[in-house]
């Protein structure tokens, strides 16, 4: 959350576009990550991050908080456009080469061993379900709190728990039934 | 591969962020869209309202326009006739003429017929008024 972001978005409601900036360029890479991370390509993910926040500068002035951060409104814009996303058109399941995702953050090379291995875990990912895949992006790639993501989900603390859980336990499944074999089933 | 490592690699990419050409080029498409107003969804509303005012008055007017046009007749069309003192008491009034009518016609009918048979009466003879009681009165003894 930014210093003084009530009054940023209640300036930017009144169609302050500095104010705005300040918002988009704070969010928009957590954004990205959230929808990368469940689309199958870079270009897929800022065409849908653009469409989000257009769609946020576009609605804000008719947004109200109602004691709810800022975040969980852009991420729940973000989910709806992802669905919208999969449920429009047939996504292209071609995954881009590992070691463009090298390439895309600046810090990645020196955290993940291998890019293959991250794209792995990213494409088995994206075969959890909807819900499954937003508690896992939203705690371990944005490191929200179980209450924020369970308002960014509509849904109960208690249900984010057992949510992350279960996802944890089918992607380890998922990527263990494959172990040991030449080729991964998730890597084109 | 473990809940650890599973969890470490996901954490790996919260490193992931767009170029920033990407990030300006975004920017400036968004920031040259307009703003839809906040009284979009209340000018809506009021547009809706009016409309809705505007189509009720048109269509009383219409209705009281055709009634005045039309005349009492439609009036009548719509209300039950037991609803016009006028009507119920000339409707009252053509049931007792009736009546009267009826009575007038029954008690001259019978008169007649009466007086008919009395004239009958008077001119039959007797002789045959007593053969017939004699026939009769044969019978019931032999």
């Amino acid at each position: 959350m930014i210093d003084g972001e009530e009054k940023l978005i209640a300036a930017a409601k009144q169609g302050d576009s500095a104010s705005f900036s300040r918002l988009y360029h704070h969010y928009l890479p957590s954004i990205y990550r959230f929808i990368y991370m469940k689309v199958s390509s870079k270009h897929e993910a800022e065409d849908l991050s653009h469409e989000v926040f257009l769609s946020a500068w576009q609605n804000l002035p008719r947004y109200e908080s109602r004691g709810f951060p800022f975040s969980s409104w852009l991420y729940k814009l973000a989910r709806n456009r992802v669905i919208d996303y999969y449920r429009l058109a047939k996504p292209n399941v071609d995954l881009e080469r590992a070691e463009s995702l090298v390439a895309e953050g600046i810090s990645v090379e020196a955290v993940i061993d291998n890019a293959l291995e991250f794209e792995t875990v990213r494409s088995a990912l994206r075969t959890l379900s909807e819900d499954q895949q937003d508690v896992l992006i939203l705690k371990f790639l944005e490191d929200c709190s179980h209450s924020e993501i369970a308002v960014a989900l509509g849904k109960t603390e208690g249900s984010v728990r057992v949510i992350q859980h279960r996802a944890l336990q089918q992607l380890k499944k998922l990527l263990s039934t494959h172990d040991g074999r030449e080729t991964h089933p998730y890597i084109a | 591969m473990t809940e650890e490592k599973l969890i470490h690699i996901l954490r790996s990419a919260s490193g992931i962020e767009p170029s920033e050409e990407t990030r300006h080029r975004l920017h400036r498409l968004i920031l040259s869209t307009p703003q839809r107003p906040a009284t979009f969804a209340l000018a809506t509303k009021a547009k809706l309202v009016e409309y809705m005012t505007l189509g009720f008055a048109l269509g009383l007017a219409s209705l009281l326009l055709v009634t005045f046009v039309s005349g009492p007749p439609l009036w009548q069309k719509f209300l039950p006739a037991s609803n016009s003192s006028q009507a119920l008491r000339a409707e009252v009034e053509n049931i007792d003429f009736t009546i009267q009518l009826k009575e007038a016609k029954y008690y001259n009918e019978s008169a007649q017929e009466v007086a008919s048979l009395l004239g009958e009466i008077d001119h039959e003879s007797p002789t045959s008024r007593d053969s017939g009681v004699d026939e009769m009165l044969e019978k019931i003894i032999f």
